[in-house]
């Protein structure tokens, strides 16, 4: 059984961390789309999307991530994606995505990039 | 009418058990009560009688003694006068001297009764009791007279027991009356309790049979929170489950219904035959899952002998993204026969369909241009896998390079910063292998990712065969590797190799 596993923390200048780890497939694809678009919904949308333990994202989790992004960026926030495994940064690079995210392997960086 | 019928039987039924129970307690009861009361009404007369022929004895001694018979006589008129309940008194002195006083109504035939009657032996009171019709029961008392252990004579009283039956009657005329009036007090009582009780019964049948009819939506409630209460709760989210499990069942008759009809246009998408490809083998292998993926693939003439060639992924299964895959073989077919160049085609394509997708989804493409007579190849990819090119003399596969954003994320002016176009040419042997990104995320039961580098290595195994012997090739290798793990996404593949 594939598992996905989403963990919250706030920082203290209104950036939120979401860690994703596991899996994100057709299984739980609602549960990660729920998890997002309920912070957006409550008003963050100055993300940093930790991917240090994620194994596996299928095209409809980048399509929910493509339009969070979106999103935030219309009301000045945006997604950014902090320590991208190497196998799914091949992905991100096949879609051309590493044109589109801004991807950090520094947590203060990506922090720095949202303010 | 059954309904009807039944319900005033579960009424009747109580209302009857009811009156039932109650007579049954009320005839034990009065008949105790009466059994009693006559005991305690008899004892009371005997007592009063014993009372009486005591006093009879003490007055007749000093009359019996003077032997005045007047005075007996007026003692005894005394007695049956003042006592309306003494029928008859005697006195009999020892000569067998028999005086008798009666109430008017003692006839001769009583009176040759009451002379057989016997007296007692010793000083006791003898109680003796009649029954002759048509008088009332009698309780004859008798006496010996003793003046210092001599006898002076007997005496003896009838005391009539008709006071005792005619106060019984009235007693037992009384319970009747109290108990008929208890019995259809509680009748009315117990029939609007029980109507009472039977009203949330009724609720809750009339529920449930509306249940039966296909009435989900009304709330069952019941303000009460006893056994009842608790039926009506159970009920309730009972027709709340059965309304979710339809709601479910009719989504999912959706759902499959649209995956059906999705499907049906993605298959009408897909080539039937390839066009000739003089001096080429060309293979193609497409297989939708179940669920998920929207993979199609084209081959086609675009003038002076080129061809273009497509491999697409729209992401998501559903009837849009089958229409968004229409359109998009539409405008590229389009587009193909006025541009020469790969990336050309894929970024007009971009303007285009970007405005039809939905904020999530976006597709990927390969586009290739195939040119037989100068054996080149040009191409470009728009968030696609890249192609892999693989060399019969050279034994080698080597994944393409190449850059560029899936279609309909950015606009066009992005879109064409990031898109690179690249160019091989074809040797004899040579050919080229585009796929999906259902093969090279296939995962087997270990949760290992296919990937490009077993791609790589079934291509490199099976270079010598023709393209389509190194799809079906590709696909047994697949197949072993996924093991029992079912089919998640789309698995297209295509590949046309030089053979001259």
């Amino acid at each position: 059984m594939k598992t996905l596993e989403i963990t919250h923390r706030m920082d203290k200048k209104g950036v939120l961390f979401l860690k994703v780890a596991g899996f994100i497939d057709a299984s739980n694809i609602n549960f990660f789309d729920r998890e997002l678009n309920s912070q957006m919904e409550k008003g963050y949308n100055k993300i940093i999307l930790d991917c240090s333990e994620l194994q596996y994202l299928n095209s409809s989790a980048l399509g929910i991530l493509l339009e969070a992004h979106q999103t935030a960026v219309k009301q000045q926030g945006g997604i950014r994606i902090l320590n991208l495994p190497q196998k799914i940064e091949k992905t991100f690079n096949i879609l051309g995505f590493n044109e589109y995210f801004q991807i950090f392997s520094d947590e203060a960086k990506a922090v720095q990039s949202l303010l | 009418m059954i309904e009807r019928h039944k319900k005033l039987g579960l009424r009747v039924k109580f209302s009857g058990w009811t009156v039932v129970v109650i007579i049954f307690i009320v005839s034990i009861t009065s008949t105790f009560l009466i059994y009693h009361e006559r005991k305690a009404l008899r004892q009371e007369r005997e007592a009063r009688g014993d009372t009486i022929i005591r006093n009879l004895d003490n007055l007749s001694i000093e009359t019996l003694i003077l032997r005045d018979e007047l005075a007996v006589h007026s003692l005894l008129n005394g007695i049956v006068q003042s006592e309306p309940d003494v029928l008859y008194a005697q006195i009999k002195d020892n000569r067998q001297e028999v005086f008798l006083a009666s109430a008017l109504e003692v006839q001769e035939d009583l009176r040759q009764i009451i002379k057989e009657l016997r007296f007692p032996e010793g000083p006791e009171i003898l109680k003796q009791y009649l029954d002759v019709p048509p008088y009332p029961p009698i309780i004859d008392i008798s006496k010996l007279i003793f003046v210092k252990e001599k006898q002076l004579g007997k005496v003896r009283i009838g005391v009539s027991e008709e006071g005792i039956n005619s106060t019984l009657r009235a007693l037992r005329n009384n319970v009747i009356l109290i108990a008929s009036s208890l019995i259809i007090l509680l009748l009315v009582v117990s029939y609007i309790i029980i109507s009472h009780a039977v009203r949330p019964i009724e609720y809750l049948s009339e529920r449930a049979r509306a249940i039966g009819e296909g009435d989900l939506t009304t709330r069952i409630k019941l303000e009460q929170e006893d056994e009842l209460g608790q039926l009506a709760g159970t009920l309730d989210s009972m027709a709340q489950k059965i309304k979710e499990s339809q709601e479910q069942l009719v989504e999912k008759e959706k759902l499959e219904k649209e995956m059906e009809i999705a499907r049906d246009i993605q298959q009408m998408l897909i080539p039937q035959q390839f066009p000739s490809l003089p001096g080429f083998s060309i293979g193609a292998f497409f297989k939708p899952a179940e669920l998920i993926g929207g993979d199609y693939y084209d081959l086609f003439e675009i003038g002076r002998g080129r061809f273009g060639c497509v491999i697409a992924d729209v992401s998501g299964k559903s009837i849009s993204g089958a229409i968004i895959m229409a359109l998009i073989r539409t405008m590229l077919r389009a587009e193909a026969m006025e541009k020469e160049s790969p990336g050309e085609v894929l970024t007009r394509v971009n303007s285009l369909i970007k405005p039809d997708l939905k904020p999530r989804m976006y597709v990927t493409a390969s586009y290739l241009i195939l040119s037989p007579r100068e054996k080149t190849v040009k191409f470009a990819s728009a968030g696609h896998q890249r192609p892999i090119f693989y060399s019969e003399s050279g034994k080698n596969a080597e994944i393409l390079p190449g850059k560029g954003m899936a279609l309909g994320i950015s606009d066009d002016k992005f879109f064409r910063r990031v898109i690179e176009e690249h160019e091989v040419t074809l040797q004899r042997g040579d050919g080229l292998f585009i796929y999906s990104d259902g093969i090279s995320e296939a995962f087997n039961p270990k949760q290992e990712e296919y990937g490009e580098e077993r791609i790589l290595n079934a291509l490199k195994v099976n270079l010598s065969r023709k393209a389509e012997d190194i799809i079906s090739a590709l696909y047994e290798d697949l197949r072993q590797f996924i093991g029992s793990m079912n089919q998640s996404d789309d698995i297209t593949m295509l590949s046309f190799k030089l053979e001259e």
